[in-house]
């Protein structure tokens, strides 16, 4: 369904020096800066998948993005969904009624109207029937909670409102294709797993394809199968979440919560680097190991001895850490 | 066509913002009405110790200046959003919402905003003519005031196209609001009677013919006009001159216009397309 | 030794310096405006005078309304060039201005300090090299006289009152923006009538003779009208020194207000939140 085949992108952009002589210089050269934002990376997504796209700031994620939905040119390489390029010119008009994007920081709302004035006028842009479009409404009103917020003004949303409504709003069309750019940024735990269930209900039931931008690792392993990571313009990684752990090993963490201090170099010897330890900002001690090459017991028993445990939790492999190794070992 | 039936629909959303907001909608619309009202003041002030300019009486510079602001007035009303995208919009990121929607961006960046200011200066147009009109005995015949009508319905084409040119060097730029207010207003001095310019300078010709082609305000109301009050006067064009027929002149008009046009929304385009090549 | 407690302002100077050099084609065309207009204004005048086949108007001849109009649009670039209004305006349309009142220095300071930076920048970029041409165009087209130094310095000096005065009366302005969201119309109004009541688009002799006494007492003539006579030489030393101390005059009372205003302002902001 989406092919992204060699791309590549690169900007030039002019290049203003700082200070004042440098602000004079300004005026007379054309110096350039080059960055390359994205390089050859090539991924196939098929239908009804999830994928996340994950990559720090700067990575290439939002160009990426903007590629795939045709708002930017690749300077070498080709994009296609299903079959056309969304950035030709001709082609992109029919792709355009089959995709929806949520962007996390800016609303596509009319912000000082009531909501419901922004979807009556999307309907009408995309051409909507009447009874087509109040179906949809109702289903979105069921998996979001549309109808208290319709008479509303925009701007008097909140943020958690408000991105429900924007999700809403790019599906209205029911959209083949669904692009998300960081749509959970800023909000509150409670907002941000109804948005997460909200997209795993659309993939269940009409198979929307959804391409996930996030910096949210929790939002990765709640809804996507597949990843792709991409740092400093290159594809890093893709592949099931599954895969990622099989490959780095299946990290355990234990967190331990004591009033004694432990040596953690002395710790880190005692286990011959095969567990590492870590303070963290909360208090608690933070022991990392790979359950493929060392067993829970002795770890255990070494913090039972040394410390007086008030609190002890256990947790499986947190994909940050993994993502943390890839970007470290940053080829693979 | 489709944009037709979804215009008003853009509209009804505009005007509903403007309502909400009655008194500043009020206020924009009166910051208008000042800035031509100063204008005409001076232009009054300038005249008032010689009360002509040629052939020109002082009444036919306030005709004319009324009839100017109608095309000015209904263009300045539908197009005012492409000021913004000069400015700043196009770097924070507003382009990028426009694109992703199967519909013309142009359309869509036009049908955002109605500048109910150029609502005032079509009143304040209509209001010049009304009070300067009866005292001048204007020629009314069919075939004077339906070309000139005509021409008019065409006029606003020729402010959009050349803001629209401007505006597209944003894309280029990131900026282009200075340069874009530098060659709009030059429409100012459309509003004083084009035949000064003529006055035998090689300068004087050179921006004669420049406010008549290049960037043709002379186009919108000195030619038109200058028809129905003078018809005996052949009026003196790059290096020749035509006769004062409106017919004539409005298909002038109407050339210009298109032409005009067709060149700005072929720089758009292009612009656009370099915009997605270059990115914010 | 005490920190200099300008220093702080100075940053905002040295800033709105650097901000004016660097979009050098927005200079261009800023240039490029002021040149185009000025030659339109040539001829439309030529035609008026022409029209009027003597060789004085109003106590203009061509030569001397023609440097009238080229010395207001000269003036106009580094007087009224400030970005006060837009910045405040921005501020408070924002919300940006609860934070900025917390900083360690006077709100209205700061922006006057960002005006002055505008001016010099302006006044060295634009104004001096336009001018120089413009003088010898002066002398050597129109037949003017040289300036004499003293018309000199009371121009630079009616020029800095007329920079307070704009300055603040932007910054007061700016406040309505509390009020209303139609700051672009605001802005239009105040344009339209200072420009017209400075003198800068026509001077006040052509204005009806009802209304030419008392032009020179208001605020808004200290930004055209008074320093582009002085420079011209048109007044005598009397009529000079007094021009002078009514602009002098009204940048006191005008920024005293807007500092009053900007008390206001504080006060509002602590007790609504911005």
């Amino acid at each position: 369904m989406i092919e992204v085949n060699h791309v590549s992108k690169t900007f030039s952009k002019p290049y203003r020096e700082p200070g004042l002589a440098g602000a004079f210089r300004t005026l007379f050269t054309k110096k350039k800066i080059i960055t390359k934002a994205v390089d050859d990376i090539s991924f196939k997504v098929g239908e009804g998948e999830i994928v996340g796209y994950i990559g720090s700031n700067g990575a290439g994620k939002s160009t990426t993005i903007k590629m795939m939905t045709g708002i930017l040119t690749p300077t070498s390489g080709e994009i296609l969904i299903e079959g056309k390029r969304p950035y030709d010119h001709r082609e992109r008009k029919t792709i355009l009624q089959d995709i929806g994007v949520v962007f996390g920081q800016r609303t596509q709302l009319w912000w000082d109207l009531p909501l419901r004035d922004s979807f009556d006028l999307y309907r009408d842009i995309y051409g909507i029937p009447q009874d087509e479009y109040e179906q949809r409404l109702d289903y979105l009103d069921r998996l979001l909670g549309l109808k208290p917020l319709m008479l509303s003004q925009v701007k008097t949303l909140s943020l958690g409102q408000r991105m429900r409504a924007d999700l809403a709003a790019s599906l209205i069309h029911n959209p083949k294709i669904l692009f998300l750019d960081e749509p959970t940024i800023g909000l509150d735990v409670l907002v941000k797993e109804k948005i997460t269930e909200a997209i795993r209900q659309i993939n269940r039931d009409r198979h929307t394809t959804i391409i996930l931008t996030t910096h949210d690792m929790k939002d990765i392993q709640n809804l996507c199968k597949r990843l792709i990571i991409i740092d400093g313009g290159h594809l890093l990684y893709d592949g099931t979440l599954a895969d990622i752990k099989k490959r780095f090993g299946d990290i355990r963490h234990i967190f331990v919560l004591s009033r004694d201090r432990l040596d953690l170099d002395e710790a880190t010897k005692a286990f011959a680097g095969h567990v590492t330890f870590a303070m963290l900002d909360d208090g608690y001690l933070e022991a990392s190991y790979n359950a493929d090459e060392i067993g829970a017991d002795p770890i255990y028993k070494f913090l039972l001895a040394k410390l007086e445990i008030k609190d002890l939790k256990v947790d499986e492999t947190t994909l940050s850490s993994i993502v943390r190794k890839i970007y470290e070992a940053k080829s693979l | 066509m489709r944009y037709l039936k979804l215009y008003p629909k853009y509209l009804k959303m505009a005007l509903k913002t403007k309502l909400m907001y009655r008194a500043d909608s009020f206020i924009g619309l009166l910051g208008l009405v000042f800035s031509n009202a100063a204008t005409f003041l001076t232009l009054y002030l300038a005249t008032l110790p010689v009360q002509s300019l040629g052939n020109w009486q002082f009444l036919n510079i306030m005709f004319l200046y009324g009839f100017l602001l109608l095309p000015m007035g209904l263009d300045h009303a539908l197009t005012d959003r492409l000021w913004n995208y000069a400015g700043s919009l196009i770097n924070e990121g507003e382009l990028d919402r426009i694109l992703m929607k199967p519909l013309n961006p142009l359309f869509q960046m036009c049908a955002e905003l109605f500048q109910e200011g150029g609502v005032g200066e079509m009143l304040l147009g209509v209001l010049f003519m009304c009070v300067s009109g009866p005292f001048l005995h204007l020629d009314m015949s069919f075939n004077v005031v339906f070309p000139i009508v005509i021409g008019a319905l065409f006029s606003p084409l020729i402010y959009f196209s050349i803001k629209l040119f401007m505006m597209s060097i944003a894309f280029y730029n990131g900026r282009s609001l200075a340069l874009m207010s530098g060659v709009y207003n030059m429409k100012e001095f459309g509003k004083y009677p084009v035949s000064i310019y003529h006055n035998g300078t090689v300068v004087g010709g050179i921006i004669y013919n420049l406010l008549l082609f290049v960037l043709p305000f002379g186009l919108v109301g000195y030619l038109p006009l200058s028809a129905q009050m003078f018809p005996g006067e052949r009026i003196p064009l790059l290096w020749f001159s035509i006769p004062a027929n409106n017919y004539l002149i409005m298909g002038l008009i109407i050339g210009v216009a298109i032409l005009q046009t067709a060149i700005a929304y072929l720089f758009f385009l292009h612009s656009l397309k370099r915009y997605s090549s270059a990115g914010a | 030794m005490r920190p200099n407690p300008f220093k702080k302002y100075l940053g905002f100077v040295k800033g709105s310096f650097l901000d004016v050099l660097a979009f050098r084609v927005e200079i261009l065309a800023w240039v490029l405006q002021g040149v185009l207009s000025v030659v339109i204004l040539v001829f439309l005048w030529f035609a008026i005078y022409q029209q009027s086949g003597g060789t004085s108007i109003n106590s203009f001849t061509y030569p001397e309304m023609i440097s009238y109009l080229i010395m207001a649009s000269l003036t106009n670039q580094w007087v009224s060039n400030g970005d006060t209004f837009s910045g405040v305006s921005r501020d408070i349309t924002r919300g940006d201005i609860a934070t900025s009142l917390t900083r360690p220095l006077s709100y209205r300071g700061r922006y006057y300090a960002a005006s002055f930076g505008s001016l010099i920048a302006n006044f060295v970029l634009f104004f001096l090299p336009l001018y120089i041409i413009s003088q010898f165009v002066f002398v050597y087209s129109l037949g003017l006289a040289w300036p004499l130094w003293y018309n000199v310095l009371f121009y630079l000096l009616a020029g800095l009152l007329g920079m307070t005065i704009t300055d603040s009366f932007d910054f007061i302005i700016a406040q309505l923006g509390f009020k209303t969201n139609s700051l672009f119309g605001i802005f239009l109004m105040k344009l339209a009538l200072f420009s017209f009541l400075s003198g800068a688009a026509i001077p006040f002799s052509f204005f009806p003779s009802w209304a030419q006494p008392w032009l020179p007492y208001l605020p808004f003539s200290g930004l055209s009208s008074t320093p582009i006579n002085l420079f011209l030489g048109r007044y005598s030393l009397i009529e000079a020194l007094r021009s002078l101390a009514v602009s002098a005059g009204w940048a006191l009372v005008l920024y005293l207000l807007s500092s009053l205003t900007n008390s206001l302002m504080i006060k509002h902001v602590e007790s609504v939140g911005g």
